[in-house]
């Protein structure tokens, strides 16, 4: 077996998670938090639009007291 | 004040020379930085839980997504947002997929010829489960800018954004480019038509996944309904694919599910 090989075959054990846990443990991290991340942009995006209710928008939607008597 | 201009000057802020020159000068110009929290919260259905290239197992998660955000302006044109994230994957079956983050940002923000460029920070804690075991702690830097273009009730994003997280666990270690294309396509008042395809390459640069790249595509459609200005529910469709050059990694994936955004 050509050592290319064996490193090929080393590596992808390793990716794989046939190696020892903590080194596919190592190897997946650059893996974890993908869906959060991916969601977290498409998140942004929906999110862009949104408007907080301004403190104006709050005191004009209450009524006022002299609205009341009326 | 001028301690804090002395103190403007040496970390170098940009534009807070400006600012607090500002604030001396016009105290009524200056904007009062506002606080917002922003709460999103979705279930959903995937056909590949684990984003495995084989092995491929369909689950339903639930997303809730919390920011709390604090936004003001350094001088009239460079605004600042101070923000704290947090947000977990919780999974019905395969709760192996299970993770969180949390983080704290700083971004600074500038129109440039009608693009809003935004330089941005970010530190990161990565959770296996929902906030178990702490699996690496990240610093993103990020560069970015975006411009919406409207054409009647039509209007598209463009975005491009470069990063580069340093962290803890070296295999974390990449760069990363993304350009989105974010399109809406307004039906009435309270509906819209959306969508958000991109981009993504990923290029590792240290440990295991040194010379590692992805790249990732992804498209999506929806409708959109607009319950209030700060509500809306958006149900979609997202399709999503890997390429690298480590083959392990490819992968495809189908999202589908109802997303309901509040801004308060």
């Amino acid at each position: 077996m050509k050592p290319i090989m064996i490193a090929a075959a080393m590596a992808a054990g390793l990716l794989g998670g046939a190696a020892s846990p903590s080194l596919a443990q190592r190897s997946e991290a650059g893996d974890r938090g993908l869906r959060l991340e991916n969601n977290a942009l498409r998140t942004d995006v929906r999110r862009e639009r949104l408007k907080k209710p301004s403190a104006a928008a709050k005191a004009k939607r209450r009524p006022k007291l002299s609205d009341r008597k009326e | 004040m001028r301690k804090l201009n002395a103190l403007a000057s040496a970390f170098g802020l940009l534009g807070m020379q400006h600012a607090l020159a500002a604030d001396e000068a016009a105290p009524e110009a200056v904007h009062r930085p506002q606080w917002s929290v922003l709460v999103s919260f979705s279930p959903t259905y995937t056909n590949n839980a684990q984003f495995r290239r084989d092995d491929r197992r369909r689950d339903v998660y639930a997303e809730p997504d919390v920011l709390l955000r604090l936004d003001g302006k350094l001088t009239s044109d460079i605004s600042y947002r101070l923000y704290g994230r947090s947000s977990f994957d919780t999974f019905a079956q395969e709760q192996i997929g299970n993770e969180t983050f949390a983080l704290l940002g700083a971004r600074l923000t500038r129109n440039i010829l009608d693009w809003r460029t935004s330089v941005s920070y970010e530190h990161r804690f990565e959770f296996a489960g929902v906030y178990q075991d702490l699996l690496f702690i990240a610093d993103d830097v990020q560069i970015s800018t975006m411009r919406d273009f409207s054409y009647g009730p039509f209007t598209i994003s463009p975005t491009a954004q470069l990063s580069y997280r340093f962290a803890d666990v070296p295999e974390a270690r990449r760069y990363r480019l993304d350009l989105l294309l974010p399109f809406e396509a307004r039906i009435t008042s309270r509906w819209s038509l959306v969508s958000t395809p991109f981009v993504e390459a990923y290029w590792f640069t240290d440990g295991l996944n040194e010379g590692r790249q992805d790249i990732i595509y992804s498209t999506s459609l929806g409708l959109r309904y607009s319950i209030a200005n700060n509500i809306s529910l958006t149900t979609s469709a997202s399709y999503e694919w890997r390429t690298s050059n480590v083959p392990l990694r490819h992968y495809r994936d189908l999202e589908i599910g109802p997303r309901l955004d509040m801004a308060f």
